[in-house]
């Protein structure tokens, strides 16, 4: 999971599941260079769809949630969760909504608090390691972004003695799990969980290591 | 050529620049990419340079439009409405927009995203409907016009209460950069004119200037363009937020539905233009 050799075909961990709220928000994310937008339908089935409304293009994270759909910003077309089939053109309220105006979806599971997408067509079944990629009972830390590729975030884990495949080991002497999410060339998201309890002094110390880590990461010079 | 583009189409035609400054004044502005000095001599003429080099520069309708070739392919359009007694003229300012011109014009064109982006002032769901209109391209002028079109809107211009009304509208396309509507006015019988004339930055940058020409008693000069603000600040993060800033022309990259008869008749006048500035290459 999630190691360099496969990032093509993987589960990118895109954001935590605890920050889509049903029928409510969307949220910008990113996975290989691809603009996602993250939302949730009102039955909680989780949605990860290019983040381009097929019509002029204009992004659906300025839009809204009605439900099980979402809504354009620019026009008010609304698609529906699934299937991304396009299911009302306001400005033609007597017309059925062509079959061929469908949103581009993409394949997502839920696993370990987190949302996590495949951009292959057909995404594959969801293997164990996403189910236990965080240990049971662990708190989510933050998520940092940093200005560098996921490979030079990868090695730089490794020199904190945090290992592949699991990104499992000590950052400011706090037990933590590192998700690293393939966003962009150069911009990796890295979502910590740790075994520290919200508010305790060992949550605090991987807070400071966590912008340590950001700060010595981009201060590398350039790879790859 | 120095500039940004080849494009004929914009290389060849007249292009807004702003306001002329004050006589004896200069000021900078960008075009097509590069640094280009405006100048009103004390007599009132204006110029234009791009370093040491003049450019064909004319005044008209309150701003001053230059040709970055000197040979613009036809004379500038008109706009009769500009000087008929008992209109009022407001230059609404110019209002940069990181995105394509194309797309701007556009947006301009379109009355299906009223009561969404301008919800209570120029539409208001569940008044949604954009019933079929007319679409031409005039022979004599080769301006595209769409007429006989009707939008409800709760509140159409400053002059307006919100008691709500069906507003006539006519479109015109005379450049790639330039468009004009024609809407019902607080005066019985007479249409408002605004023009949006595009000053292209760049490909992807634009500098707006929005100019009525309209009939309102009552509205101060900066209560009108306080409206035009507030329209156009619900247009620009939109506009801003395209996927693709620049517009593709051909394939299948952006479907249009049947309301979108103005769109679809300016995406195939500008390929029929050839038109390359501020367009997505195709896939």
């Amino acid at each position: 999971m999630n190691t360099p050799e496969n990032t093509a075909t993987t589960w990118h961990p895109v954001a935590r599941s605890a920050d889509l709220r049903p029928g409510a928000n969307i949220v910008a994310g990113f996975a290989e260079g691809q603009e996602l937008a993250l939302w949730r339908a009102a039955d909680g089935t989780a949605q990860a769809w290019e983040n381009r409304c097929p019509h002029r293009s204009v992004r659906f994270t300025l839009g809204q949630v009605i439900d099980n759909r979402l809504a354009c910003a620019y026009h008010g077309w609304q698609y529906e969760a699934g299937s991304g089939q396009c299911a009302s053109i306001p400005a033609h309220p007597a017309m059925q909504a062509p079959r061929n105006v469908c949103a581009k979806t993409f394949g997502t599971a839920e696993a370990a608090g987190m949302l996590w997408v495949h951009l292959s067509p057909e995404a594959p079944p969801v293997p164990d390691e996403l189910r236990n990629a965080v240990p049971a009972g662990w708190h989510f830390c933050r998520t940092l972004t940093v200005r560098a590729s996921a490979g030079t975030v990868r090695k730089e884990l490794a020199r904190h003695g945090m290992a592949s495949p699991a990104w499992r080991g000590r950052l400011g002497g706090t037990e933590t799990v590192a998700l690293i999410l393939d966003a962009q060339t150069r911009l990796a998201f890295i979502h910590l969980w740790t075994e520290a309890a919200p508010g305790s002094a060992a949550m605090k110390a991987l807070h400071a290591a966590a912008r340590q880590l950001r700060t010595d990461i981009e201060a590398l010079p350039h790879q790859g | 050529m120095p500039f940004v583009t080849d494009d004929p189409n914009m290389l060849d035609d007249w292009l807004v620049v702003g306001p002329a400054p004050a006589p004896s004044a200069s000021r900078d502005t960008r075009l097509l990419g590069e640094t280009v000095r405006l100048s009103t001599d004390a007599d009132g003429t204006p110029r234009c340079s791009l370093g040491d080099t003049p450019l064909a520069v004319q005044s008209s309708y309150g701003y001053l439009w230059v040709c970055p070739s000197g040979r613009p392919a036809r004379p500038l359009f008109d706009f009769p409405e500009y000087g008929e007694p008992g209109r009022r003229r407001v230059d609404c300012g110019g209002i940069g927009v990181a995105v394509s011109g194309l797309r701007v014009i556009e947006n301009f064109l379109d009355m299906a995203h009223f009561p969404f982006v301008h919800a209570d002032y120029l539409g208001k769901v569940p008044h949604t409907e954009v019933a079929q209109y007319q679409v031409q391209v005039e022979p004599a002028t080769g301006e595209i016009w769409a007429t006989d079109c009707r939008f409800w809107q709760p509140r159409a211009s400053a002059a307006h209460d919100s008691s709500g009304s069906e507003v006539l509208y006519k479109y015109r396309v005379m450049q790639p950069f330039s468009a004009m509507l024609y809407k019902s006015s607080f005066r019985a019988g007479e249409l408002d004119a605004i023009g949006i004339f595009l000053q292209p930055v760049d490909e992807e940058h634009v500098i707006a200037h929005t100019l009525l020409a309209c009939y309102d008693d009552h509205s101060t000069d900066a209560e009108l363009i306080a409206f035009q603000h507030t329209i156009f600040g619900q247009d620009k993060p939109i506009l801003e937020n395209h996927a693709f800033k620049r517009m593709p022309l051909e394939g299948r990259a952006e479907t249009p539905t049947r309301g979108d008869t103005s769109s679809v008749t300016y995406r195939r006048w500008l390929r029929e233009r050839g038109m390359r500035f501020g367009v997505r290459a195709a896939a």
